[in-house]
Parts: C-alpha cells; sequence; structure tokens
C-alpha cells in the first residue's frame, strides 16, 4: 500500500474544433494515473457539450431523503416554468443520492433559486444541496476515488463523451470529506472547477460573495471558486481573462472594487465554461507557485493537469509546458489556445528527446512506484549495472540508492522525487521530469534529456544534475556545500521565480542554450538568489536587477526619498534620476547616495537577516573558468552538443550572483 | 505576536485586557505554507478611497492634543516619509507641517455630519471621513446621504463610544458591506479605519484589519516608543525612534500575514474573520465579530 500522499489531482481535457469528443474512458484513465494524490474521500468530473443548445438546465442536487425531495421540487416550482423530474442518477453514498431535473428557468432565476434553495438546505443540518444548475455543463461528483465515483453514476456504460472534461481526486484539508457535497468539481452557472491548494483569503472571499447574492456556502475554500468566476463573469460581465487575472492576485496598484475576489495561498485549479457559443478551459497557478500545473497539447486536444503523466496517459506526443507562478492558460475549443500561461513556451518548451524505448527495457507500466523500485533493487542485488525501465511514465521516489558504477535509464516521464538522497551512480530520464529532482542528494549524476519541473535540486549536496531543457520555479533552493563536496546543477533553457533562493553553497548554472541569439530574453523569473548566503549562481545574458533578490515596492522608497528631499538631505535630481528606474535596488541608492540619507534609507532595505548580494554582468575570467569549465564540458558531452556552442557560449557575458564576503574556493573541478 | 505551543501569551496565561487578547490566528499548517517575508513578497500596502492615497501599510499615525510638540512633530514627518497618514486630532496644522500637508487628516471643527465628526484630508475639498464612536448603535448611517463621504473612522476615544473597538470594526464593516449604493455593497467606496489610543502593536493592528479595518489609527504606543515624557531626547532621536516603530511594525505586519499565508493585505486580509479563531469569548461576542470557537473548522 502506498501510504505517502500528496495534494489533489486535477485534471482537464478539451477536444481541439474538429477532433473527435474526449470519452469518458480518456479522462478515467487519466486521472487514476494520479489516484495517489487522492483518497476515498472524493472524486468528480464535469463534462461539457455544447450541442445542448436550447436545451433546459440540468439541475443536480444531492438529496437525503425524499422529504427533501418533495422540498426542493416544490421550491423549485416557484421559479420554473417547466420541471421535468429525471430521478436518482448514481446510488446513494454515504446517506446522500443525487437527483436530476431538467428546469426551464433563465440563469438569473436559477441563480436565486439555488441561492434560496441551497441557504434552506443547510441551515439546520446537512439536507442536502444543489451542486450543478448549467445548461452546457453535467456534473458527476462522490465520496470515492474517480473509479468509484464514475461507477456510481454508470459513467462507462453510459459512453459518456463531451467537449470537455474536468476531473479531480480530493485529498480532503478544508472539510471532513466525507459527503459528497464537499467533493469536487463546484459548479455553479456553466462554470465548474476542480482545485488544489488551500486558499488563506477564503474569509475576504466569503466576505465579497455574501453581499452580492451568495449567501449559502459548505465550507470549503474551493467552491468560492467557481462562484466568484460565476459573479465576475456573468453578473458584472468581465472577459473572462480579466476575472482570471483578479483571481490570481497581482500585486494591488490601486481601489478595487473586486479585491475579495482575489485568492491568496496556493492554488492550481482548472475550470470550464461555456457561453453558448463556445466551450473554454482555463488554468490557473497561485502567484507563489506552490501547487503543480502543467499544460499541453497534441493535433486532437488541448490538456491541464497536475502532473505530466497525466497528458502522457493519453498523449506520447503532446508538448508540455508548466504554468508560470500566477500563470493564466485559457483556450476554447474554437479558437484553440488563446492565452498560454507563460511567455515564449514554444521557444523554452519543446520535446528534445527522441530516444526509441529499447526493446530489452523492462516494461514498467501497470506497476506501482513501488514495485518498480523493488525491481531496481533485486536487479541492482544481482549485479546489473545497466538498468532500463520503458513505459515510466509518474512513477515516483526513483533513483534512490543507486550504487557506484551503476547506470539507471528512464524511458518515459520520471514523477516527482526522482534521485531524493541518492549519493552515487548515474540516473538518465529519456524525456521530462516531474517535481522535486535531486532533493537532498548528495552524491551521482541526474541527466535529464527534457525539462524538470519545480523544486529541482532543493538541499542539494552533493554530484550534478543536468537538465537539457527549463525548470521551473525555486530550483536550487537551501542549494549547499561541504568541505570537498560541491553539487552543481546545469540548465539548459531557463528558469522561473526563486532560483538559488537561500542558496548555501555550490554551483548553478542558466544557459538558455536555445535563446542564444535573443537578447531580449530574460533566463530567470523574480525573486533570484533571495536569502542567498553561499555558493555562486551564473546565468547567461544580463538579468534585469530587479529579478534579483527581493527590493521594497519602489512606490515606499520613492516616498521616502522625497521626505528626504525636503530635510534638505538630498536633491530633488536624486530623486528623478532613482525615479526613472524600473525597480530600485540597494545597489541603486548607494550609486547615488551616501551618508546620512543612505543611512536612512537603508533601513526599507535592509535587516537583521540582510545579507547583501554581489551582482556582476561580465566576461568569464580565468577563476570562473576553473570552476565552470570541467562540469560544462561534461554537460556538453552529455547532449551532444557542438563545440563551436560551447566556445560561443563561454565567450558570451554572464551576470553572476553571490554572497558579499562569501568565497567560492577556487580549486579546479575535476573532469 | 507569533506563538505556537507553550505561549506565554493571552488569554491563556497572561491576563487577557481587550477582546483581540481573545482572538488567535489560524497559523499556516502543511497544506498552506507560511510566507517567509525576509525572502518573498508580503503586500502591505492599502489604498483610500475618494483621493487616491497609497498607504505602504495598514497604519496611520494618530497625533493627539496632548502629546509633546516634538512628538508632533516626529509622528508628522514619520507618516510622511514612510508612506501613511497623520492624523491630527486639531482642526489646524502647526508651523512648519504644511509640508507635509499630503499625509494629513485633520478634524475638521467647522461640520458636523449627522451629528458626528468630521474628518478631512489637508488640502482636498470636497471629500470627507465620518467620525463615529465605538458603538453599535449606528441609526444615523440608515438614512444618510454618503455624497462626498469617502471613509468610516471607528474611534474608541470619541465621545460617547461604549462598545469595544473590535466588535464596532467588524459591525460597521459588515453594516456597510450590507447597504447598496448603485446595486453595490457600500463597503466598496468607503475606507474604514479603527482607531483606539489603546493600539499596542502589530498584532492589535493584523487582527483589527481581519475585522474589516483598512487601515488602524494608533495613538499612545508612538508615545511611549519616543520615551521623552520627563526626558529631553533631541528632536531627530525622537524622530527616529518613531520612525523605528512604524518600519517594525511593518515587518511584523508582514509576519504574521505570511505565518497565515497570507501575501497581499489589501486584497486578502482585510475583513477576513476566517483566520481568527476566539478563545473564551460568549457566543454573542463571537457573533457579533463573526468570528468562530477556536478548534471549529
Amino acid at each position: 500500500m502506498e501510504i505517502v500522499k500528496s495534494g489533489c489531482g486535477i485534471l482537464g481535457i478539451m477536444r481541439k474544433q474538429g477532433a473527435s469528443k474526449v470519452r469518458v474512458e480518456e479522462t478515467l484513465n487519466s486521472i487514476e494515473c494520479v489516484r495517489y494524490r487522492g483518497s476515498r474521500l472524493g472524486a468528480g468530473f464535469a463534462v461539457y457539450d455544447l450541442g445542448r443548445k436550447g436545451q433546459p438546465i440540468i439541475l443536480k442536487a444531492f438529496v437525503n431523503s425524499e422529504e427533501t425531495v418533495e422540498w426542493i421540487s416544490t421550491a423549485l416550482g416557484e421559479y420554473a416554468s417547466n420541471i421535468l423530474t429525471l430521478g436518482f442518477d448514481s446510488i446513494p453514498v454515504n446517506s446522500f443520492a443525487s437527483w436530476t431535473a431538467y428546469v426551464e428557468m433563465d440563469y438569473e432565476t436559477a441563480r436565486e433559486a439555488v441561492n434560496r434553495i441551497n441557504s434552506h438546505l443547510l441551515a439546520d443540518g446537512i439536507k442536502g444541496r444543489i451542486y450543478s444548475w448549467g445548461r452546457y455543463v453535467n456534473v458527476f461528483k462522490g465520496v470515492g476515488y474517480p473509479s468509484d465515483v464514475c461507477s456510481y453514476y454508470g459513467l462507462a456504460d453510459k459512453g459518456l463523451e463531451g467537449d470537455l472534461w474536468l476531473a479531480h481526486t480530493r485529498q480532503p484539508t478544508n472539510s471532513p470529506g466525507v459527503y459528497p457535497i464537499w467533493s469536487h468539481p463546484f459548479a455553479s452557472h456553466e462554470w465548474a472547477i476542480v482545485h488544489n491548494g488551500d486558499v488563506s483569503s477564503f474569509g475576504a472571499n466569503i466576505e465579497f460573495l455574501r453581499y452580492r447574492g451568495y449567501e449559502s456556502f459548505v465550507g470549503t475554500d474551493s467552491e468560492v471558486i467557481a462562484y466568484i468566476l460565476d459573479y465576475l463573469t456573468n453578473v458584472e460581465e468581465l472577459p473572462i481573462s480579466e476575472a482570471a487575472h483578479l483571481l490570481t492576485n497581482p500585486p494591488a496598484d490601486g481601489l478595487s472594487i473586486y479585491r475579495g475576489a482575489c485568492l491568496d495561498g496556493p492554488f492550481s485549479v482548472i475550470a470550464g465554461y461555456c457561453d453558448g457559443q463556445d466551450v473554454y478551459m482555463l488554468a490557473l497557478a497561485d502567484r507563489s507557485k506552490f501547487r503543480p500545473l502543467v499544460v499541453g497539447e497534441d493535433d486532437e486536444r488541448i490538456y491541464a493537469a497536475s502532473e505530466e503523466a497525466e497528458i502522457r496517459t493519453i498523449s506520447a506526443k503532446a508538448r508540455v509546458w508548466p504554468l508560470s507562478p500566477g500563470g493564466i492558460f485559457l483556450a476554447s475549443l474554437r479558437k484553440g489556445i488563446i492565452l498560454s500561461g507563460r511567455e515564449n513556451f514554444k521557444l523554452f518548451y519543446r520535446i528534445y528527446c527522441n530516444h526509441q524505448q529499447p526493446d530489452d527495457a523492462l516494461d514498467v507500466s501497470g506497476m506501482t512506484a513501488s514495485q518498480v523500485n523493488r525491481l531496481v533493487k533485486k536487479l541492482v542485488e544481482n549485479g546489473v549495472r545497466e538498468i532500463r525501465l520503458k513505459n515510466v511514465n509518474g512513477h515516483r521516489y526513483l533513483g534512490i540508492n543507486i550504487p557506484e558504477g551503476t547506470r539507471l535509464h528512464i524511458y518515459g516521464v520520471a514523477g516527482n522525487c526522482l534521485a531524493n538522497f541518492n549519493k552515487s551512480g548515474e540516473i538518465i530520464v529519456y524525456g521530462n521530469a516531474q517535481d522535486d529532482v535531486g532533493d537532498a542528494m548528495y552524491g551521482g549524476r541526474v541527466i535529464i534529456h527534457g525539462d524538470a519541473r519545480d523544486v529541482v535540486g532543493q538541499a542539494l549536496q552533493g554530484g550534478e544534475i543536468f537538465v537539457r531543457g527549463s525548470v521551473g520555479n525555486r530550483a536550487a533552493i537551501q542549494m549547499r556545500e561541504f568541505h570537498g563536496n560541491r553539487p552543481y546543477l546545469v540548465i539548459g533553457g531557463r528558469t522561473d521565480d526563486y532560483l538559488g533562493e537561500y542558496m548555501a553553497g555550490g554551483v548553478v548554472f542558466v544557459l538558455g542554450i536555445d535563446a542564444l541569439e535573443r537578447d531580449d530574453i530574460q533566463l530567470v523569473g523574480h525573486y533570484t538568489a533571495t536569502g542567498m548566503v553561499g555558493g555562486r549562481i551564473y546565468i547567461r545574458g544580463e538579468v534585469e536587477r530587479s529579478r534579483i533578490s527581493l527590493n521594497p515596492p519602489k512606490a515606499d522608497v520613492m516616498q521616502y526619498l522625497d521626505g528626504l528631499a525636503k530635510e534638505g538631505l538630498i536633491d530633488y535630481a536624486a530623486v528623478k534620476s532613482l525615479g526613472e528606474m524600473k525597480a530600485i535596488t540597494y545597489d541603486d541608492v548607494r550609486k547615488i547616495l551616501s551618508g546620512e540619507p543612505l543611512r536612512r534609507i537603508s533601513k526599507l532595505y535592509r535587516s537583521k537577516y540582510y545579507k547583501e548580494l554581489r551582482i556582476d554582468y561580465r566576461m568569464l575570467s580565468d577563476d570562473d573558468h576553473g570552476i565552470m569549465d570541467g562540469v560544462l564540458k561534461r554537460f556538453f558531452r552529455e547532449f551532444h552538443f557542438e563545440e563551436r556552442l560551447y566556445d560561443r557560449l563561454l565567450s558570451s557575458r554572464f551576470t553572476v550572483i553571490e554572497p558579499v564576503g562569501g568565497s567560492l574556493p577556487l580549486e579546479k573541478a575535476e573532469e | 505576536m507569533i506563538a505556537s505551543m507553550g505561549s506565554t501569551g493571552p488569554p491563556n496565561v497572561e491576563e487577557p485586557v481587550f477582546i483581540r487578547d481573545h482572538l488567535v490566528c489560524d497559523g499556516a499548517q502543511v497544506t498552506r505554507p507560511s510566507i517567509d517575508p525576509y525572502r518573498e513578497p508580503v503586500d502591505t500596502q492599502i489604498y483610500l478611497h475618494g483621493v487616491g492615497i497609497r498607504l505602504s501599510q495598514p497604519l496611520i499615525l494618530s497625533v493627539h492634543p496632548d502629546y509633546p510638540s516634538v512628538v508632533r512633530r516626529a509622528l508628522v514627518r514619520a507618516a510622511y516619509n514612510l508612506g501613511l497618514l497623520a492624523y491630527i486630532r486639531g482642526t489646524n496644522l502647526a508651523a512648519g507641517e504644511e509640508v507635509y500637508g499630503g499625509r494629513i487628516l485633520l478634524d475638521d471643527g467647522s461640520r458636523s455630519h449627522a451629528g458626528l465628526g468630521v474628518v478631512r484630508y489637508y488640502g482636498h475639498n470636497g471629500p470627507i471621513m465620518l467620525k463615529t464612536p465605538s458603538t453599535i448603535g449606528l441609526e444615523w448611517a440608515a438614512n444618510l446621504s454618503w455624497k462626498n463621504i469617502v471613509g468610516v473612522i471607528v474611534d474608541e476615544d470619541h465621545a460617547g463610544s461604549d462598545t469595544p473597538i473590535e466588535v464596532a470594526t467588524s459591525h460597521v464593516d459588515r453594516m456597510l458591506r450590507r447597504i447598496s449604493s448603485d446595486g453595490q455593497p457600500m463597503r466598496d467606496r468607503i475606507t474604514l479605519i479603527a482607531s483606539s489610543r489603546s493600539i499596542r502593536g502589530a498584532d492589535d493592528i493584523f487582527k483589527l484589519v481581519a475585522l474589516g479595518a483598512d487601515a488602524v489609527a494608533l495613538g499612545d504606543a508612538a508615545l511611549i516608543a519616543a520615551d521623552c515624557i520627563g526626558k529631553t531626547p533631541s528632536e531627530d532621536i525622537v524622530y527616529e525612534r518613531i520612525e523605528n516603530l512604524a518600519i517594525a511594525l511593518q515587518k511584523e505586519v508582514k509576519l504574521l500575514a505570511g505565518a497565515a499565508g497570507v501575501s497581499s493585505i489589501y486584497t486578502s486580509l482585510v475583513g477576513n474573520r476566517e483566520l481568527l479563531r476566539a478563545i473564551g469569548l460568549d457566543a454573542d461576542t463571537r457573533a457579533r465579530l463573526g468570528v468562530k470557537l477556536a478548534g471549529v473548522g
């Protein structure tokens, strides 16, 4: 039995125009691939069918008794011009069964009716809940794993298919999960959402909604996301992209009447919507990217998922990329991808690796991660030195305890926590690796022919990690080194935010090999090297200073400068020159101010825990070559790059970041 | 304060003094990681209605008439330099304060509105804020013309206060959300400020913001920080102490927000009662605050 749990698993699959409809089996197989992300406490699906234009609203409710059914029917009668009761569409589980009716009424009336009925149903114990009321969307959810929910409703037997499917497997954190009212998807109007996270703004969101016509809440943070999307797009009539922008909570830059709609804390959300003309799939990541979320497309389908493995279950050739922190992905059936969720995804996120799976490799499809690891352990014990695994798809915890002289070849998608605590041997991934590669690894080598996702090289303390493609958020955080044990992380593409956050040792390279001709592209996200205390980071090209470390808001600095000018301590020319900068770093301030004004304004930048960084943009020196030549040659050899590319790269200028006073001993690394 | 098990803080060990001493904040947990403001952004800025003023943090510095002039000067200068507001309890500026006028609130002695105090932004004609005693008797609100009113200050030091500031703040916040203005909650265009001489630190500020205040006006804490009663420190030293107090409060507000997994005060903390839980408060008071009992999910 797998005992280690993850967050929830989420999924969205939309067909492209002209492609076949998405079948329930595709969706089920895909979400079941991350069964370990969920629990028996909740799962669900939402399916969209644009073809239902002109049909009545499908209203669905969980009910605990015939009495509740009667009550709901009567209450609906006050609002609907016609009601066709379909009866129960699921078997009862944990005291509740799902009941369905077709109702003829307009959306505004329906919203009001649902609010009133739901308020009543929760007023005195839980008697039931209307959980879905759209013309185009149909939600199926309950207590169990996705496969259980699928059979409660007989979805496979019905051969259900649609333009868009959402799916969820739940690890409850905010409600007990024992009743189906707490399962995902949550829906309002034609919106349905699945969510992985724990929203800290929940209370503020409730205050926002409570006085805008939404008065009944089941008490989980996820539900408010559906209501907010419904309110912003249908009541306030904001475009979907604008509503999505509000939800991702970008730093406030003025008064906003919608501030209570912003989400805070960790969230990955996949949402569906239909306006009668088109079907939309929206995916959102929180600004700290505290939850995983990838998107992808192939010729037939567009995908969004917690893990790449969910997508690979259906499509071997899809192009897959992660959302950036705070990223918004929006696609529609008719328009295709509208917002890609990040900049330059075509440049940096491609399929680098065309290795064929060898016929004699061990096929691990259908095996759990533990079974695969037991198999590998046995092979190691039998003295096998070249171990080849094929059809790896999201298997976690691979590459642990690989002995010296042994190589583990992984064909497919390496799951989360690859090479954690590993100390020797070599692990080669012919494909992408998911989150948390090389956590606390202290020796050996990991070679990834594709991309790696978030937190690669966390607490890395020895050995080497080579990534041909790009990595996600928080790479090399807490990386450290000990005497004679220096780790290296080499990234062929780019990184997102928090590269080298509280890094304490070792060396990181970000090369941007696929963007050598592009001076306009930044190879790192924001907050690079925040809290860094040791080691060194080399980033090819000139990194904007505002992307390095954490600076106070420019408005605060400008205000203080204005105050200093009023006191006659600085002149207004200094205020003006700093005001022209995009962000004002401590370095910028120090170039212009000194003495008392500098001491004063330093308070906005420095604190007891502040460690100053030395940031240079320069040609590489002999000392740099001493540090990097060996490891970079190995990187280039591994991925078969041409020699002249290597020379070209090393003649580029690099942004070099290290703590002031931090020393990287310049011993020549062995080749 | 941020505490863990074994805390000696109120209400369990130290004697609780105010209602807010009975309120604790649900800290971040495994599923909702804390945000470390030393390395990650926690946005503390607040925007005020009617005048387009941005506060760098939810803090206003009150200047009471009994404060020594050296403290008054320091409060006005620090409020300006740090992007806050100084609220001078009087109708006129003193010499030399005009230069900081862009960040000063004054009592408007010449006007009263529905029997309440009127507060104005120095240099801004037209927009006003109403000042109400800390009370839940808000009969004035029902038939008020809200024209030109851009804010409400709930002032615990105002004559007629009969309700703790926590309860009154929460009450006014929800009242303003219930009243409609062109189909939207009135609260969307009204700034709410909680004011009391008794505000002690960032924890008090954090809790009052979670109960619905956009900003909190602090009083005697600044006087204590200035440490000049019966002593004569130089003007620069008094200024530095008050500036340090305000900077420290901002750092602490960030720590508290970060511990609760909140990265933006303006969007996610204001009115977020769900982050608070009550220990040792009766059901009636909890209902008035909108805060659940500790231990309730």
